[in-house]
């Protein structure tokens, strides 16, 4: 048993060898597995699922890094492992753009190194908890003592992007173009103000001319049309300001973190 | 002893990787998280007269339940099915493209849109899919060869390893083992590519290999048969034809079940018929398909077709009636709500303003289109509904091609 053991883990040591000079990550995350497959114990299970989970990672396939990773048996770690490992979980997620699933990861991995702290304000600056964000950054930069920095990610911080109030923009909603106003967008609000004034307008004028079966039925159809998309349409600029206002905003604390 | 020669393997692994290794700090410089985002951009290929139509269309209710939507959906009409056809065409189609229009038809989740294009409305369309009948699947000139060499060994050995990978839904893995690794070329070796690339659904490579195993192979039968299913979802029905007509191996049934499904695709009844002989209705991996089958030739030609122009006649009485007898209720009541909603508008204004007024004139013209067009729809629904019913019938029988060899070859 020992010597096929001996034997397999040299064999993928050679075959690693001539494929690493290429950089083949893909052949090293197959070697890895091999380990696995020959029934490797559960420390080696554990060190070959990493190393083929860094591989995924090189090759930048975010989802298979992650997946690798938690098929490792955590209850077989130590603290300092745990962590290393959350960490390369959190960051896969990261990297994958699944930001609220690193987020949850956050408090579990801890504060215990500065890349984790990076990690951490970056991962929440994404996903838009700028606040606890905030916090991480500004004890990422004072690692090693108080950062001339600080004040300039203080500034940063101050200008995040606030979040949309869904209920508020629905509120809005009901006077176009005002919600359109409140989610910033002028073009679009003054589009959808005249579509919704030349529905009510053609709907009064009917009814104020008598043709009533025109005002209903037009009118009412083309009211449909516009006051209630006005109101859908709200509903997706809340959203797509969520999302992407955070993913700017994120984009801006990288650099800045990144930076020194 | 063997901890410290893992670890000495795993180390050395390190080192060798640290030399090209991006580090994380450069992971996180170069990530693009631009995809992410909500992009809005304006369908591919649209003209001016598009793009502001995709400015408007956000701005109202509702969503475009179909794909193109009805903006980009004329002028593609107009050059797929010509000028006239379009316009009655587009009448249709905005009668059909709402809620109410789409409420029994099944939406993917993820997917929620219904892609049909102008080709929907030809009654070329039929002919135009046999010609889809492909004369054999493209084989790669030069499959690659295996290794050579002293370092080469025996895919054999590694086949337990394989089947692994593609168990454990490591398929790329797999692909990459079988792919790369330092192998000697043999039958096992072509089947086992051949396997790993249908497993990661890349049909054409997986059907070249496959049909490379050779008949001396332990690997030939189950290569020859999902070669035969490969090949029919490729749109290739005269190849596997002619291949399970020479065909002599142990598997004379399921033989006749593909001959039989592949006749159902070529739409050949007296094919069918003479494979059909060979169903034995006893065989649990073959049964289901074996009636399947049966019951799909008897929708498609022993039962009576819907009619077109009863369709087009019932909808030219009380508008979206044809369209109910197409089977499409929800369209059925959008048509008639929105054709007898600008009927009234348009009676509305001639009794007050008279009929050469422009009041009446405009509502007329709208509603008249509106209402040609939903007979022309209704028309075209049928064949629809018929070809639907056809597109089915054909998923089911790929389905029933395909999915009995998992039990037949475990």
């Amino acid at each position: 048993m020992l010597r096929q053991r001996l034997f397999c883990t040299i064999s993928i040591f050679l075959c690693a060898l001539f494929s690493a000079s290429a950089q083949d990550w893909e052949s090293l995350a197959v070697g890895y597995e091999r380990i696995i497959y020959d029934g490797a114990g559960l420390e080696e299970t554990n060190d070959a699922l990493r190393a083929k989970a860094d591989c995924y990672k090189q090759l930048g396939r975010w989802a298979d890094a992650s997946a690798t990773l938690s098929r490792i048996r955590m209850f077989a770690l130590d603290e300092k492992e745990r962590a290393e490992v959350l960490y390369e979980q959190e960051l896969c997620y990261f990297l994958g753009g699944e930001f609220s699933q690193a987020a949850v990861l956050v408090e579990e991995l801890g504060d215990g190194s500065r890349e984790a702290l990076l990690l951490h304000a970056l991962v929440l600056a994404y996903d838009g908890q700028y606040d606890n964000s905030e916090i991480y950054a500004a004890r990422y930069l004072s690692w090693d003592g108080p950062s001339p920095r600080l004040q300039a990610l203080l500034n940063l911080y101050a200008a995040h992007p606030l979040p949309h109030n869904a209920t508020a923009a629905m509120v809005w909603s009901f006077f176009p173009p005002l919600g359109h106003f409140y989610n910033g967008e002028f073009g679009e609000g003054v589009l959808s103000g005249t579509l919704n004034a030349a529905a009510l307008a053609f709907t009064v004028a009917n009814f104020v001319s008598g043709y009533w079966v025109t005002g209903l039925l037009g009118g009412g159809i083309a009211l449909n049309y516009t006051f209630m998309g006005n109101q859908e349409r709200n509903a997706a600029l809340v959203e797509k300001h969520r999302r992407n206002d955070a993913v700017d905003f994120g984009d801006k604390v990288r650099k800045f973190l990144l930076s020194e | 002893m063997k901890r410290p020669a893992f670890a000495a393997a795993v180390l050395l692994f390190a080192c060798l990787k640290a030399s090209g290794q991006t580090s994380d700090l450069q992971l996180l410089r170069n990530a693009d998280f631009s995809s992410v985002q909500l992009q809005e951009t304006p369908p591919a290929g649209a003209n001016g007269f598009e793009r502001a139509m995709y400015t408007v269309r956000r701005q109202l209710t509702g969503r475009d339940f179909y794909d193109p939507p009805n903006y980009m959906f004329f002028r593609q009409a107009v050059r797929s099915i010509g000028f006239v056809p379009a316009f009655f065409a587009t009448g249709d189609r905005l009668l059909r493209d709402s809620r109410l229009g789409t409420v029994r038809t099944y939406l993917n989740p993820d997917d929620p849109v219904i892609h049909e294009g102008p080709e929907a409305y030809s009654p070329r369309r039929k002919a135009l899919r046999a010609v889809g009948d492909r004369q054999g699947v493209p084989v790669s000139p030069g499959l690659p060869r295996g290794a050579s060499g002293p370092a080469a060994r025996w895919v054999s050995q590694d086949y337990d390893f394989a089947q692994y990978l593609i168990d454990n839904d490591l398929k790329l893995d797999a692909a990459r083992l079988v792919g790369s690794g330092p192998y000697h070329q043999s039958d096992t070796l072509t089947f086992l590519k051949g396997w790993t690339e249908y497993q990661l659904k890349h049909l054409e490579q997986a059907g070249a290999f496959l049909n490379a195993v050779p008949k001396e192979s332990s690997f030939y039968d189950r290569s020859f048969f999902y070669s035969n299913a490969i090949s029919a979802h490729l749109g290739d029905y005269s190849g596997p034809v002619k291949r399970l007509e020479e065909y002599s191996g142990p598997y004379a049934e399921l033989r006749g079940v593909q001959l039989a499904g592949l006749a159902l695709l070529r739409d050949d009844p007296e094919a069918f018929r003479s494979a059909a002989e060979s169903f034995r209705y006893n065989d649990f991996a073959l049964e289901a398909a074996e009636r399947e089958f049966d019951s799909i030739y008897k929708s498609r030609y022993e039962e009576k077709k819907k009619s077109p122009w009863l369709a087009a006649a019932a909808s030219a009485v009380v508008p979206g009636l044809g369209k109910v007898y197409a089977g499409q209720l929800g369209e059925g009541i959008s048509a008639f709500l929105l054709t007898g909603a600008m009927g009234a508008v348009s009676a509305e204004h001639w009794l007050k303003d008279g009929p050469g007024n422009w009041k009446t004139i405009v509502p007329m013209v709208i509603g008249g289109i509106l209402y040609l067009g939903n007979i022309y729809g209704s028309y075209m629904s049928v064949s629809i509904y018929n070809q639907r019913i056809n597109d089915a019938q054909t998923t089911a029988v790929l389905y029933n091609i395909h999915i009995p060899l998992r039990s037949v070859f475990r």
